[in-house]
């Protein structure tokens, strides 16, 4: 068996990084949710987080997450008919971002909440080991 | 004399060993906890200390191709079947998992506890006084 509890601190560590980077995608989002663009192609999209797990073998000797990419919304663009508005189309239309922010908030909830799980799994191995130090004391 | 005292060891070590694995697996099921389509899995503490608590009939392997007896954690990991479905098709629930986390935590400190104590019987045989 190689796996010990020092490789928790792999596998959490693992899982800090890909939850800072989701929360700095949503935190992108949010900021975005108003952006206007005068075409429906260029309009910013929400981007959504692709986790995925380091495989090893069954028991996973190396573990942890990975965030692989991101994926974007195919959520519509809303579209307002503004002609007064400087970015509006030749039809007098303006595009506005897909970022649906109910849905940004949940993901962020999410996000903290598996972050500070994984804080307390690190935590309590450290406790463990540094008891496992002092053994015959 | 030596061998009194390496069995005198054995169970509290090897459950420690097997906690530890455990507190990973569970631990990899947390950090998991929002990957679409991650099975969350455990592993089962009887499997792999079975050997030593009731000293089960060995097979023995002549050849490669026969088969093994469980060994390695691999062979005493399982699947977790969860509670309720979710749309992605994740089967970790981390109240579940923080709860056999504990468990797990507990568990080793509790071992770790009996080992000290051996560790202490020795050194007062050793010392007599």
């Amino acid at each position: 068996m190689t796996m010990g509890l020092s490789s928790i601190y792999r596998i959490s560590g693992s899982a800090l990084n890909a939850q800072s980077r989701n929360l700095a995608l949503i935190a992108n989002n949010m900021a975005n949710a108003q952006t206007i663009s005068g075409s429906e192609q260029e309009v910013y999209r929400a981007e959504r987080p692709i986790f995925s797990e380091i495989k090893g073998d069954f028991i996973n000797p190396d573990g942890g997450v990975a965030l692989l990419s991101n994926s974007i919304s195919m959520a519509p663009v809303q579209r307002q008919l503004m002609p007064e508005h400087p970015l509006a189309n030749e039809e007098g239309f303006i595009f506005t971002s897909n970022v649906n922010l109910v849905e940004e908030m949940m993901g962020m909830m999410d996000a903290s909440r598996n972050y500070q799980a994984n804080v307390e799994v690190m935590n309590s191995a450290k406790d463990l080991l540094s008891r496992t130090l002092s053994l015959g004391n | 004399m030596i061998k009194q005292i390496d069995a005198l060891f054995a169970s509290s070590q090897r459950s420690m060993e097997i906690q530890s694995t455990r507190a990973s697996l569970l631990a990899n099921n947390i950090a998991n906890a929002l990957t679409p389509g991650f099975q969350a899995r455990d592993l089962d503490f009887r499997a792999l200390m079975g050997g030593l608590i009731a000293e089960p009939a060995q097979l023995i392997a002549t050849d490669p191709r026969h088969i093994r007896d469980q060994e390695n954690a691999a062979d005493a990991a399982y699947y977790r079947i969860p509670t309720r479905a979710s749309s992605t098709g994740n089967t970790v629930e981390e109240e579940v998992e923080q709860a056999a986390f504990s468990d797990a935590a507990l568990r080793y400190e509790a071992s770790l506890q009996f080992l000290n104590s051996s560790i202490r019987t020795v050194k007062l045989a050793i010392r007599g006084q």
